[in-house]
């Protein structure tokens, strides 16, 4: 079992300022909010997604030019007195393919790294969906006076607990079957 | 719909914890009204459309008017009115996040659900005109037993590839950009609300590594969208302008075509916020302010709608050539010139009032003025279609085109399918950016905050 203390704060520079002190003090915690806290974080860092979005791209533009100019040659059906493989329109479908990979991709990105879906339970506290900022910090039994300790001095309006049971795999045999 | 709750407008801003609670009332709390009103759009959608089209798949499309030299008739204008008015939706809520407008905030989320719902409709649109629909498949490329392979040097293939891919952008935009807001509602709600929004919101918990990452994702979702926008109704003219048929063979038609969809679906915008605002108890969060950036947006959009018109005309009198002559004769004073004269006047005319800030924060004026607007662009796309067609270079195949009572009645039920598919979405998503909405308070009371003497 996994055993969580939620710190719940008003004041988003408290709860950074209580995520520094446990993370210094070797705590596990996340920092959970009801919307992005920029101005305490004023820089977040890259995120990776945009790599997804740029290999999405390039795929999606590949893609196009082999799907019109293999379909073309597939079927040869001159019209027009256009070219088998005209250039213009294949470019155009080709921009259309690029952009539907890249927002794929950034989708796949975006959820690879942010770790969704996740419908099992995880640490989490309803306050973070409304105004109020949750420090979530795992602990063990002798971390527990030390993490709600730290979480008051950095002026937490209330601290409630969390216990969850890790997931059986469903078809686990018990132990005696298994020998 | 009805107001729901018995509160009185308030001025006051909303807190934060206030915001949940509107947001999700809206989603919890549903009147009579509502009902009857989602019960007449199903009933109309159902009278008004699939009867009628079930009768035109059993006895054939020549029930509908269109016929030699009119081939294309009010089923492909409906189409182009569609595909324009889900324009400003997603393409508005882009371009405003891109240069980080606050008061896109509030209103968003429904004009990127008025995207989606209007390329569904448009698409219907697609398998109405067509005389059998159920070969519509042939448009999509995959290897197969016929060997046959789409035709990709055609603009209607263009059309296919660009309208795919921009639903899927919109509906992708729409959905990570609701996900904290599914979050908010999985907490605020209980019973199988709670279960769907469970589902809905991936498990998002709020944590800075998921917001960090959809900011990035959201930003790039805006970045592509914007120019998918553009390209979409740019290829839907292409439809029309890469013919040579006199009146559609026009090198401006694709900026005219993406300044008509932003115009018309900027002014969608106007008609479902005022809608929202008013039965939804929005006031405090959809304000005369909006109305009054939205109408500006419209005023530009109108004399460049404007502009682009009198290019068209004159562009093909300076060239005295006499096909384009006898058409711009034949828009101007034939058979269709008072639906010609009253789109002028609904979309050019009428909108230069917004010039009045008197107007633009008058909310009713806005609705009336929008559903002029809405009115001029269907008809833009009907006179594009039925003035150019029945005067092609062959003098005895000019005809005239009148829509058909099966057609009227499928275009009135078209807009039954788009109101019953909203109606469906203010129930389950969060008409209204619950997070992005905080970001807005929080940003206007540190700015009240630094500007106190």
């Amino acid at each position: 079992m996994s055993h969580y203390l939620h710190g719940i704060f008003k004041d988003p520079e408290d709860a950074q300022l209580a995520q520094q002190k446990l993370q210094k003090a070797g705590v596990e915690c996340e920092l959970i909010s009801p919307y992005p806290l920029q101005e305490i974080h004023p820089d977040n860092g890259r995120s990776p997604v945009r790599k997804f979005s740029l290999i999405g791209g390039i795929l999606g533009f590949i893609a196009g030019i082999i799907l019109t100019t293999y379909s073309a040659t597939s079927y040869i059906l001159p019209t027009g007195g256009r070219a088998v493989i005209s250039v213009p329109p294949f470019l155009l479908v080709s921009y259309e393919l690029t952009i539907l990979f890249a927002v794929l991709a950034t989708l796949i990105g975006f959820l690879y790294h942010s770790g969704l879906p996740a419908w099992y339970e995880r640490p989490h506290h309803e306050a973070a969906s409304v105004d109020e900022i949750v420090v979530s910090a795992a602990f063990s039994d002798e971390q527990e006076d030390k993490v709600r300790k730290l979480l008051q001095d950095s002026g937490a309006e209330r601290i409630e607990s969390q216990t969850l049971v890790p997931i059986e795999p469903e078809h686990s045999l018990p132990e005696e079957d298994a020998k | 719909m009805n107001r729901v709750g018995n509160q009185t407008p308030d001025e006051t801003p909303p807190k934060l914890a206030d915001v949940n609670r509107d947001v999700i009332r809206t989603l919890t709390e549903t009147t009579p009204l509502y009902w009857w009103t989602f019960g007449i759009a199903v009933m109309v959608a159902v009278l008004c459309f699939t009867l009628p089209w079930a009768y035109q798949l059993v006895t054939g499309i020549g029930v509908a008017g269109m016929n030699r030299p009119v081939i294309w008739g009010s089923y492909i204008s409906c189409f182009i009115f569609w595909i324009g008015l889900s324009h400003s939706g997603t393409l508005l809520s882009a371009v405003l996040h891109i240069t980080g407008s606050q008061w896109r905030k509030a209103i968003y989320r429904s004009a990127e659900a008025m995207t989606l719902f209007s390329l569904v409709v448009a698409v219907i649109f697609v398998l109405v005109h067509v005389g059998r629909p159920w070969f519509v498949y042939w448009t999509i490329p995959y290897p197969n037993q016929r060997e046959l392979w789409p035709n990709f040097r055609s603009p209607l293939l263009f059309d296919v590839t660009a309208i795919t891919t921009y639903m899927t952008a919109s509906a992708t935009f729409l959905f990570v950009g609701s996900i904290p807001d599914f979050a908010a509602a999985r907490d605020g709600t209980i019973g199988w609300r709670h279960s769907m929004y469970r589902v809905l919101s991936l498990g998002w918990r709020g944590t800075q590594k998921e917001w960090k990452h959809l900011g990035w994702a959201y930003t790039f979702f805006a970045v592509l969208v914007i120019p998918l926008a553009v390209s979409v109704h740019s290829i839907v003219s292409w439809d029309l302008a890469l013919s040579i048929v006199p009146g559609f063979h026009q090198t401006i038609f694709a900026p005219y075509f993406v300044v008509g969809a932003i115009y018309s679906g900027t002014a969608g915008i106007v008609t479902v916020m005022y809608f929202l605002r008013k039965y939804y108890h929005l006031e405090r969060y959809i304000l005369p302010s909006h109305f009054d950036k939205l109408g500006r947006l419209l005023l530009v959009l109108s004399l460049l709608w404007t502009y682009i018109n009198i290019v068209e005309l004159t562009t093909g009198w300076f060239s005295h050539h006499s096909f384009e002559l006898e058409f711009i004769d034949y828009r101007l004073t034939g058979a269709w010139a008072p639906i010609y004269w009253s789109m002028i006047a609904f979309c050019a005319v009428l909108p230069l009032s917004l010039i009045s800030s008197r107007v633009r924060t008058n909310l009713n004026v806005m609705l009336v003025l929008s559903i002029f607007i809405n009115a001029g662009m269907l008809f833009e796309r009907f006179i594009i279609i039925t003035t150019s067609l029945p005067r092609k270079y062959l003098p005895n195949t000019w005809a005239d085109y009148a829509p058909t009572w099966v057609e009227y009645s499928i275009m009135l039920g078209s807009l039954a399918i788009f109101v019953t598919l909203f109606l469906i979405f203010v129930k389950i998503v969060p008409s209204m950016s619950i997070y992005e909405v905080k970001e807005e308070l929080l940003h206007n009371a540190k700015h009240q905050q630094e500007n106190k003497p």
